[in-house]
């Protein structure tokens, strides 16, 4: 249990998480999940994860990337890798996602994912990301 | 009863300022007075009356000055002239200047009050419909924001969740059902689309959209929404070929990102509803005063008794042919609206069984 790597979902749908939490704990880790920034910074108190899923909280004002950006800043989470979902795609007829909007200073994530994720990928992203941590 | 409204009276004799203010005061109303165009400037940008009472025949600045720089301060706010004995011409100059009515002098309190009330009665008018357009305004941004929220959370939701089976995530699943989870999944993809394509027409609206208006040639604009669309054609053997016969493409004012959305929509459709190894051709033709881009393909064609409805929104031409066409049946309503706010037009030919022609007429510049 405590070799786990363990991950920090955090999306105001729960529905929509818990769904993205059943991938993760398909694979060698443990998931927990929260629904608010508030409810994000609270847990990150307590403990740090390995590895963040964060929404976009668009409903909140892009409050994700806000977030993103708080994260990068602070000394004991900087280090912690960054998957970033957002439900806005050319589907949904936003031009949000241009090429790769991912900025180090404006977005500072490591991965930019589109919802709906498959779990292949969304599996295969966070295995790279964790061995790159683990190698440097 | 009477609703109290706010009137300036500008005016340089003082008995009229006076018996204006007294009459109306009495009839409930909030009244102020200037001696002079300027004062009576400087007050209307101060308290932004309803109604404003102004005497033609002043020194220093004249009330046909005033009167300009009313509708320049405030063009909402009724402005009646006070105009001397039988001076019509005087009253019908004012009228170009913005001036609502007008009132000869001599004139007893209840002809003043007749103006008063026509004045107040078309100012509540104009008032009502910009709350009214107001509220549409903020009705339909609401309703843009709600459905985009609203409804696309929990479909992506949905497409999450098959996912998660499809992906074997919570078990193996079964050929059966996942031949019947695929089609589900693509079902909420195409209820996506329609979501999005429907946002995108109530996005047009046609005020808005000359917001954004630039000069701009229609030569690279429909190049490039030709090369996005080759894979699509490929996919059927479909050539598109772009001919013109003339080099130089007059300019046009436009939005280059709805121009290109109402190109797409109208390959889209040649490639579309065309027969496997067909032709698209695009052609630009100058005219005197106009621009015409012909869209024209090998396709399925369109029964003269569906015409007139191809451009309704959800419009779908029934038949065998068309049924297998993905398509959300607003690709075409989203071009005319683009078309009408370009005021532009887009005329349709068309031989069932030979194809289609749709072109696009721009004014010039």
């Amino acid at each position: 249990m405590t070799n786990e790597k363990k991950i920090l979902i955090v999306d105001d749908n729960l529905d929509y998480a818990e769904s993205i939490k059943t991938i993760v704990e398909s694979g060698p880790y443990s998931a927990d999940v929260a629904t608010s920034s508030k409810q994000a910074v609270d847990k990150l108190e307590k403990e740090i994860p390995d590895l963040i899923i964060l929404d976009v909280l668009l409903q909140k004002g892009a409050e994700g990337i806000v977030l993103s950006r708080k994260f990068k800043k602070d000394p004991k989470l900087k280090q912690v890798p960054i998957i970033m979902l957002t439900s806005m795609t050319k589907q949904t007829g936003f031009k949000f996602i241009s090429e790769d909007p991912r900025h180090p200073h404006f977005l500072p994530v490591e991965e930019f994912v589109e919802k709906p994720v498959t779990p292949k990928d969304l599996l295969a992203k966070i295995k790279k990301l964790l061995s790159a941590r683990e190698t440097s | 009863m009477k609703e109290p409204a706010s009137i300036l009276v500008i005016d340089d004799e003082e008995s009229m300022r006076d018996s204006c203010s007294q009459v109306l005061t009495k009839d409930g109303h909030h009244v102020d007075t200037a001696e002079n165009g300027m004062v009576g400037l400087e007050k209307i940008k101060a308290f932004k009356p309803d109604l404003v009472l102004v005497d033609l025949k002043m020194p220093g600045i004249s009330g046909m000055e005033v009167l300009e720089k009313i509708s320049v301060i405030d063009p909402t706010i009724v402005a009646v002239v006070i105009t001397g004995y039988a001076n019509l011409e005087s009253a019908i100059d004012a009228f170009k200047r913005g001036a609502y009515d007008f009132l000869p002098k001599p004139f007893t309190p209840d002809e003043l009050r007749i103006i008063i009330k026509r004045g107040l009665e078309r100012r509540k008018l104009i008032l009502k419909s910009i709350a009214l357009e107001q509220e549409k305004e903020s009705m339909r941004k609401f309703f843009i924001t709600m459905v985009s929220h609203q409804l696309r959370s929990p479909l992506v939701t949905v497409q999450q969740h098959l996912e998660v089976i499809l992906g074997g995530i919570v078990g193996d699943v079964p050929e059966k059902q996942e031949k019947l989870l695929k089609r589900a999944r693509e079902s909420i993809s195409s209820l996506l689309t329609l979501i999005k394509d429907w946002l995108d027409l109530s996005k047009i609206e046609t005020g808005k959209l000359t917001e954004s208006f630039e000069s701009l040639s229609l030569l690279p604009i429909i190049e490039e929404t030709i090369e996005s669309l080759q894979p699509l054609a490929e996919e059927s053997n479909i050539t598109v070929t772009l001919d013109r016969d003339n080099m130089d493409i007059p300019m046009i004012k436009g939005d280059q990102q709805s121009l290109k959305q109402l190109f797409f929509n109208l390959i889209n459709n040649a490639i579309k509803f065309n027969r496997k190894g067909g032709q698209v051709t695009i052609s630009l033709h100058e005219r005197n005063s106009h621009i015409d881009i012909k869209i024209s393909d090998t396709g399925i064609g369109i029964a003269q008794e569906d015409l007139p409805f191809i451009f309704d929104e959800f419009h779908r031409v029934r038949s065998d042919e068309t049924q297998i066409v993905p398509g959300t049946g607003l690709g075409l309503s989203i071009a005319r609206k683009i078309a009408e706010a370009h005021s532009a037009s887009i005329s349709v030919e068309s031989k069932v069984g030979e194809g289609t022609v749709f072109t696009v007429h721009f004014q010039k510049i």
